[in-house]
């Protein structure tokens, strides 16, 4: 999600040629119909597989994205790229996504439904739930529950995936081949999104069962901060805190980290950026939060729909998630808007045209999701996150983006 | 540029963002400035016709996800029929005066069922004879809906009161219709008024009644329900509900926030739809701790606020008010149905 194109300290991103705007245009919505007809195919609830019901389609997205994450940003496309910088051919970038498909279908059915589910974490498996024979342990349930802790993990992971390659760049492992860096970011990115997902989000699972899984999980801990026990006020953080990483990588040349940070990477800068990134998520998320209490009223304990807080740290969640896929948009497709002139007037705009698009996005998918996506009607159905669309179009961008070399816009690899 | 001014330029996006993200929803209907005097009742009793909408939720659910899911349209599903029961109750309001008033809450799902439940309760002859003239449907879920037949056969002049908010097929099937593949039939035209109530006023039935169209998405592709308040002299605001969507606490702050003496709540008959599959979540306990800081004096919940909530709230120390084991007289009974009378269910009966 972060090797954006590259100039300079190689941190930031800036147009390296001319960009046809119109063409860029062009291709987005190109592969937006793409990205519709496979929802239509695997998620629409009038489509084919109609598998978003809604947990266990959404932990699919996630998955699939935290997948393409680790072949991009982990791996840097190794094994089909041994240098950084190769360009990659369409034959070996539909490998890649071919490689990002089976391992998605990998991790999901084969590590945790058929190995850790079944002999480790009882949880991460539909199936193993279901044989536990206690209250409401019926596929369905079961099904929705499992994949709520894959949503949970996965998005510590990609969090964490995310603001290491951000953070820290190359660092400790400058030099290296490919496959080390790779691995090494993978076991690092591996241990610390457990750790993150044990104390941020693994509460909320242990207490999706009746009885709650005392000796397994402690009650949700920050219930008497956020005035709910549901961990979506972490996931409204962690995704804001993404946002903030995706937008200063790009829109905003890679500052304010780059004032401590190398090109290479660095301890103290990664610290520096990666605290300074959850910081700046927080504050994004109370932010939208203030707004949505201004317009909607303030939420209480216990209310739902529009009156629950956990809805308000969701739907910051899932404002981000526009965010990202509009900066996304503006880096990949706008060229990143603007060189020259004054950094802040750049920064200024790009801002103005991210915020402008992932509202119009926004808008695409409560205005006109019902009839393309086949959701329902209305804001705050607990049936429905648009986190899980604008995941599934990330993914759709960034495949486009590293395999496919953004296609025909030609941009650097 | 500082770290300073990035950070202002964020809050600045961020701001924005949710300034324009929220824009898309319509802001809350402020009644807060002036207060609704609803009138008051002297009491209202609930009869449970049926609270079982199906019998199994294993069953009940597969059809659901074969059909596409919780977002799915209800008409577009194949539906065991033999499954099926459906959601409704009696109400019979006693105004201060003394005069007794009858009210028929939703006509369930499957005719057969109703038409045995009405026959049951004599809801049937109430019907025909005008006992009962008023439906309020609470919103157009198939268990609370496509039963619809079962009351307009004994009187297709009721006035009925819905949410404005129906697609096409609702239409259809209220007006005499078929859907072959979702099973379900109305061979009797409604020929009586149709009250459509909007999210933006209140309709006030009869003194201390009165309805309110809260404007939810709600699974299976349906959109709004109605509620009803009752204002009982000396006790206090008591909802009556479908389902509950809207969300019971909600609904009272919408009490507090809107009736004159709306801050006093005494208690809610019907679906609170929380644990309705047996499947719990922490949210679930926001609820309870929410609950407890109304003190409601009784809560008699059924239907799709799950056996799960009741026994939970009421280990919490919350108002639950017990079964009977009248369920067994009906000829089928939930698969779920529990020993320990945990709520209200088929043929109980509770005095607000």
């Amino acid at each position: 999600m972060t090797a954006l194109i590259k100039e300079g300290m190689g941190m930031v991103s800036q147009p390296s040629q001319k960009t046809n705007y119109l063409l860029g245009i062009a291709t987005f919505i190109g592969l937006s119909a793409l990205n519709i007809g496979a929802w239509f195919l695997f998620f629409n609830p009038k489509g084919i597989m109609r598998l978003y019901t809604p947990m266990y389609g959404f932990s699919m997205v996630v998955i699939l994205l935290a997948m393409v994450i680790t072949v991009t940003d982990l791996f840097d496309c190794w094994p089909l790229r041994l240098k950084t910088g190769e360009r990659i051919s369409p034959v070996q970038g539909i490998l890649l996504a071919g490689i990002t498909l089976l391992l998605t279908w990998a991790v999901m059915f084969g590590l945790f439904h058929n190995l850790i589910g079944r002999f480790g974490i009882t949880y991460f498996s539909p199936s193993a739930i279901v044989a536990t024979g206690e209250t409401g342990t019926e596929i369905f349930n079961a099904r929705e529950n499992s994949s709520t802790a894959l949503i949970y993990l996965f998005a510590a992971y990609i969090w964490i995936a995310v603001g290491w390659k951000i953070s820290f760049r190359g660092w400790p492992w400058n030099g290296e081949s490919l496959a080390t860096v790779g691995f090494s970011r993978l076991m690092t990115v591996s241990f610390l999104s457990v750790l993150a997902y044990a104390v941020l989000f693994h509460p909320h699972v242990g207490y999706l069962f009746s009885p709650p899984q005392k000796l397994a999980a402690v009650a949700p801990w920050w219930e008497s901060l956020a005035d709910t026990g549901s961990a979506y006020y972490h996931l409204g953080w962690v995704v804001c805190s993404v946002a903030i990483l995706i937008m200063s990588e790009s829109l905003w040349e890679g500052y304010p980290w780059r004032i401590v940070s190398r090109e290479e990477g660095s301890l103290s800068g990664g610290l520096f950026t990666f605290f300074g990134s959850v910081a700046a998520g927080f504050v994004m998320m109370l932010l939208m939060k203030k707004g949505m209490d201004l317009y909607w009223g303030t939420p209480f304990l216990g209310g739902q729909y529009l009156d629950a807080p956990y809805f308000r740290y969701l739907h910051a969640a899932e404002m981000a998630g526009f965010l990202i896929l509009a900066t996304l948009v503006v880096s990949i497709y706008l060229g990143n808007l603007l060189r020259g002139s004054n950094l802040m007037v750049r920064v200024v705009i790009r801002n103005l045209v991210v915020v402008i698009l992932a509202t119009l996005l926004m808008w695409f998918y409560y205005a006109a999701g019902p009839f393309f996506l086949g959701t329902v009607p209305g804001i705050a159905q607990p049936e429905d996150t648009p986190l899980c669309w604008s995941f599934f179009m990330i993914s759709f961008v960034l495949m486009h983006r590293h395999f496919f070399n953004a296609a025909p816009i030609r941009v650097q690899s | 540029m500082d770290r300073r001014e990035f950070l202002k330029v964020t809050g600045m996006g961020g701001a924005a963002l949710a300034a324009g993200g929220i824009s898309i929803g319509l802001p809350k209907q402020g009644y807060a400035a002036k207060k609704e005097d609803i009138g008051e009742i002297k009491s209202l009793k609930v009869t449970v016709l049926s609270e079982t909408s199906w019998f199994n939720n294993d069953i009940f659910k597969k059809d659901m996800m074969d059909g596409g899911g919780t977002m799915a349209n209800q008409y577009d599903i194949a539906w065991n029929k033999e499954n099926s029961g459906g959601y409704s109750a009696l109400l019979e309001i006693e105004q201060l005066d003394g005069s007794k008033k009858k009210l028929l809450m939703d006509s369930g799902w499957n005719n057969s069922w109703m038409d045995y439940v009405f026959k049951m309760h004599g809801v049937d002859q109430m019907l025909k004879k005008k006992e009962i003239d008023t439906m309020v449907l609470t919103h157009w879920h198939l268990d609370h809906f496509w039963g619809i037949e079962s009351t307009l056969k004994h009187n297709p002049n009721i006035t009925i009161y819905a949410p404005n908010t129906h697609y096409p097929e609702d239409m259809k099937l209220l007006k005499g219709g078929k859907f072959e593949k979702a099973g379900c039939s109305n061979s009797v035209p409604h020929k009586g008024k149709l009250v459509e109530c909007d999210s933006n006023n209140i309709v006030k039935l009869m003194p201390g009644v009165a309805i309110k169209n809260f404007d939810v998405p709600i699974i299976l592709r349906v959109r709004g329900e109605n509620v009803l308040y009752f204002h009982v002299k000396d006790k206090g605001i008591v909802t009556v509900t479908g389902c509950c969507h809207p969300g019971v606490l909600s609904l009272y702050s919408f009490a507090r926030n809107n009736f004159a003496k709306g801050e006093d709540v005494y208690g809610s008959y019907g679906g609170l739809h929380i644990t309705l599959f047996e499947t719990w979540d922490p949210k679930f306990d926001d609820i309870i701790k929410g609950l407890k800081a109304f003190k409601p004096e009784k809560l008699a919940c059924n239907h799709c606020t799950g056996w799960l909530f009741a026994e939970k709230a009421a280990a919490a120390g919350l108002p639950i008010v017990k079964g009977t084991d009248k369920f067994r007289s009906y000829k089928k009974v939930s698969s779920v149905a529990k020993n320990n009378h945990m709520f209200l269910t088929n043929g109980d009966t509770v005095v607000f």
